[in-house]
């Protein structure tokens, strides 16, 4: 009997101190390592925002895809998404400001949509024309969620607007406004085809590429 | 001893999990910057350059460019000027875009000075302003040499521009402080101008998947650069419009298809335009009353900066009940170049929510209820109606289950159609319906012990005819005819008999029982025959009810049986109207919420700029560059005129006839009561045009160029100058 329970307190030991082990090996990580596993501490940081996967991990070539279309000889329309699940805009706020904005814009006003030498515009709201085509970004469909709690109180979603050379180069996503959380992070997950790009008619055949930008400021 | 140890491991897990939150609050990857010497004495200036620097002033700054990937991340830095954002947003201009303002006068200097000049600049701190504005003689004296070199002073001069933008590559969490200058050209204007330096990730080229088009995207941070050019400060606020936009689909079945499902909620958008020479900051204050219920009541504060000569418009997502009926309204409070708080106001705005969705999924939920309803009637009434059924009488010893397994039928079939109740017990003589037996061949025939009632016998069944001939022929005397009716329209007789003649059938091993000849309808049977006279043989008319094989082949119906279809009918006819009307209702529901989503629930709204007089206190000015003089502005601020008060003039002078009465009638739908509509006194000009008398009606004559623009009527908005421009305080000229 007595043995019995000297085994039993043995096998309850040997529990406790493999736990105290693990648990001795995390706090000295924690306390003293500054490995990515638990990044380090910041003490004063800078606004930025990045394309990130569901696990937070930054997206090494974030891209948005459009559908494809058949060539045509009438103006059509492909659609994409900004922000999706694999691809969220995130931004990050760890300083004490309380007013930023999150927006998108061509590489310049000048880029086009180019495969080989192949182009059409983004951003010509002219209208009508071979060389016609127009981007039209809705930020309004889509959802602003706080990462770990953090309140989405007092950021506004932008609007449905087109691109326009020199009017509108760049189109608001997410505004942050007196009152908006600090040290927080949100990200920006698009509702589907809140991306439409007017295709002019008849342009040649191609895997058309264009480079934008999201900022923060 | 082991009790010890144990609290002492305890003691130590413990700590293990307190610490643990500590490490995950703070951590994600970034590749930004931030301002490397902010002011304690100057708000945000930790992560804004704020300056208040004079024209030919120049101040010396640096950034810290960081990155805390994981990984080493190439950077370009730079500065640019403010763009034009969709919602007024503070936005930054791009690499390669031409830079005039604030962009161009930040130059970076990321390179230590030329060796030769070192030595001065480490005595001089480090300051670039110190050592690029020392003369050639300071320089020589400074270097103890009586001339310097024209190299030297060549390359210092090269340095001292300066470089517009900076490329490199940033180790994992390297932190590095890049120095720039930046300087205010003569004549530049009083008030706020704004830029920013950028830092942006250097994308790597990656081939084309060939897979489609796509968009490469890139990130960047801009740390703002709000530079205030002391003078005189205007500071002007004008309430632009305000709505409420419903921003979903009350029918959208995305969801359904796997796509994201939409928030149902409506937008609170408001728009303010900023008419003065510096930022603004507004306060709003959304109030939302529930007119109903008197529960959701709300007042939401929003405060956003407005940057000078732009428009911001803020959207506030309101995730509304699903009924109600609510009333909108918002205030936008800012301080005049008085230091005044001035508090604009808009209209209110009433609207009912109703849940459409839900009263039509209901509406169409009770629809194919009934629907189903009635089909179940209708099954019913063919099950249990007892159409084609004929009379039948009990034979000594036959129950209920007997009979079900003679007509091969359930027995709760059969006794629902006689409407028995239990016990169902079955005297001998009593007469019930009974469907008629199908025989081997599949022809349906009467029971053995009953004539045709309301279904005519298969004339084809040459046995079954037979026997009735024979039975026809042992008519006995007691043959009575009771009643007899005609119908005028197919003038075919038809002849209720009640508890007839009894007919003798040929006795055979199957079938010894007598069988009674009765037409069934209701209590009474009916059947139709031929016409024939009162006092026609009955034998005849029975005849000539199965002598003919063609006559027969068409189905003789009972009263009974046309009443039942026609009734069928009916109700058939009744549904399919119940569905079109509904259908109907759905298709008018869809087609008016996706007009209402068209229009977007624009409620134009008069807007009331309303000027409280009682002045406060200064508050902090948050965010803002506080600006070094604000002096009272020379001329007065210009106070917009009321949409109400406005008078309009629209002249007909080469557009379509009645096209002014038309933009008349919308202008005043659109609460400008004050408009006229005439014919102008050129006979045709080319183009519209839209003229103020003064700057007090060029926001409203602006925003009417705009509405006009969204009827396709493309006018150009001018100041009045002639007489005809001047004839009221906004003229719109429609011509060719």
């Amino acid at each position: 009997m007595r043995k019995k329970f000297k085994t039993k307190w043995k096998t309850i030991e040997e529990t406790i101190a493999m736990w105290v082990i693990f648990g001795l090996i995390f706090t000295i990580q924690v306390l003293a390592s500054n490995e990515p596993v638990f990044n380090q501490t910041i003490n004063s940081a800078a606004f930025a925002v990045d394309i990130v996967d569901e696990n937070g991990n930054s997206v090494e070539h974030p891209t948005v895809n459009f559908g494809a279309v058949t060539f045509s000889f009438s103006e059509q329309t492909s659609h994409g998404q900004l922000g999706t699940d694999s691809q969220r805009i995130r931004a990050n706020n760890p300083s004490d400001i309380e007013t930023w904005t999150v927006n998108l814009s061509g590489s310049s006003n000048s880029a086009t949509w180019t495969s080989s030498e192949n182009h059409y515009h983004f951003n010509d709201a002219s209208g009508g024309g071979y060389a016609n085509g127009q981007m039209t970004v809705d930020p309004s469909t889509g959802a602003i969620s706080g990462v770990a709690g953090c309140l989405t109180d007092h950021i506004s979603k932008g609007n449905s607007e087109s691109f326009a050379d020199g009017s509108v180069d760049s189109i608001d996503i997410m505004t942050a406004s007196t009152g908006t959380a600090t040290s927080c992070q949100w990200d920006f997950i698009g509702a589907a085809d809140n991306i439409t790009q007017k295709i002019p008619a008849g342009q040649a055949v191609g895997s058309y590429s264009l480079d934008m930008t999201v900022s923060i400021q | 001893m082991k009790k010890f140890s144990l609290i002492l491991f305890l003691t130590f897990l413990s700590m293990g999990f307190f610490n643990l939150p500590r490490a995950q609050a703070i951590e994600y990857e970034m590749l930004g910057g931030k301002p490397a010497n902010p002011d304690p004495n100057v708000k945000n200036s930790e992560s804004w350059f704020i300056y208040n620097l004079a024209p030919g002033q120049a101040k010396e700054d640096a950034v810290e460019v960081m990155n805390l990937f994981p990984n080493s991340w190439e950077a370009l830095v730079y500065a640019a000027d403010t763009t034009k954002s969709s919602s007024g947003g503070f936005a930054l201009k791009q690499f390669s875009e031409e830079k005039q303002e604030v962009g161009s006068w930040v130059k970076f200097y990321p390179d230590a000075p030329p060796a030769f000049f070192q030595k001065i600049f480490k005595d001089l701190d480090s300051k670039i302003l110190a050592l690029c504005g020392m003369s050639q003689a300071d320089l020589a004296l400074k270097m103890n040499q009586k001339n310097l070199a024209e190299n030297d002073l060549n390359d210092l001069k090269n340095w001292c521009d300066g470089k517009d933008s900076v490329k490199m590559e940033l180790k994992t969490k390297e932190r590095i402080t890049i120095p720039f200058i930046i300087r205010v050209p003569e004549g530049t204007e009083v008030g706020e101008h704004t830029g920013g330096v950028l830092i942006q990730k250097v994308m790597p080229d990656v081939q084309d998947s060939g897979n489609g088009s796509s968009i490469k995207l890139t990130t960047r941070v801009g740390v703002r650069i709000y530079e205030t050019v002391p003078g005189e400060v205007v500071r002007k606020l004008v309430l632009a419009d305000f709505q409420v936009i419903k921003n979903f689909k009350e029918f959208s079945l995305a969801d359904l298809f796997g796509k994201p499902k939409k928030a149902q909620e409506y937008i609170i958008q408001t728009t303010s335009k900023n008419d003065g020479n510096i930022s603004l900051d507004q306060q709003e204050t959304i109030h939302i009353k529930d007119l109903l219920f008197k529960k959701g009541n709300a007042d939401i504060p929003r405060n956003f900066q407005v940057l000078k000569q732009d428009s911001f418009i803020s959207n506030y997502s309101w995730n509304n009940p699903r009924f109600g009926h609510f009333s909108f309204s918002t205030e936008i409070k800012y301080q005049d170049s008085e230091g005044k708080d001035v508090v604009l106001t808009s209209k209110e705005i009433k609207l009912w929510i109703i849940p459409w969705r839900e009263i039509t999924v209901t509406l169409i939920i009770f629809a194919v209820i009934f629907a189903v309803y009635l089909l179940w009637k209708l099954v019913q009434k063919k099950k249990y109606g007892g159409a084609g059924w004929v009379k039948y009488e009990i034979a000594p010893g036959e129950n209920i289950d007997s009979l079900a397994e003679k007509f091969k039928i359930d027995w709760k079939i059969l006794a629902k159609t006689n409407k028995m109740k239990p016990p169902y017990i079955l005297q001998p003589g009593q007469a019930i319906l009974a469907p008629k037996i199908k025989s081997e061949s599949n022809t349906e025939e009467a029971p053995i012990n009953s004539v045709p009632s309301s279904v005519p016998v298969d004339p084809l069944d040459k046995s079954l005819a037979e026997k009735l001939k024979a039975a026809e022929m042992r008519l006995a005397a007691e043959h009575k005819t009771e009643t007899t009716q005609k119908t005028a329209k197919s003038g075919i007789k038809k002849e209720i008999i009640k508890p007839v003649a009894v007919l003798e059938l040929e006795k055979t091993d199957e079938t010894p029982h007598k069988i009674k000849e009765e037409i069934v309808k209701k209590e009474d049977l009916m059947v139709q025959i031929p016409p024939v006279e009162k006092t026609a043989d009955k034998s005849a008319a029975l005849e000539k009810l199965f002598s003919s094989k063609n006559e027969a082949a068409e189905p003789v119906e009972t009263e009974k049986e046309l009443s039942g279809k026609s009734a069928n009918y009916k109700k058939i006819i009744f549904v399919i109207i119940g569905v079109i009307i509904l259908a109907g209702i759905v298709l008018a529901g869809v087609i008016f919420f996706k007009n209402r989503k068209k229009n977007n629930m624009q409620y134009q709204l008069d807007l009331a700029n309303t000027v409280s007089e009682n002045q406060q206190e200064n508050q902090d000015k948050e965010n803002l560059p506080a600006p070094t003089e604000e002096k009272k502005p020379e001329k007065p601020v210009v106070v917009d005129a009321k949409p109400a008060d406005i008078n309009i003039l629209v002249l007909n002078e080469g557009a379509l006839p009645g096209s002014a009465g038309k933009i008349k009638n919308f202008l005043v739908g659109k609460g400008y009561p004050k408009t006229e509509a005439k014919n102008g006194v050129a006979a045709e000009i080319k183009g519209s045009f839209v003229f103020y008398k003064d700057e007090s009606f060029q926001k409203e004559a602006t925003w009417i160029a705009g509405m006009l623009a969204g009827k396709d009527i493309k006018a150009e908005l001018k100041m009045a100058e002639s007489e005809e421009e001047k004839s009221a305080d906004i003229v719109i000229i429609l011509g060719k």
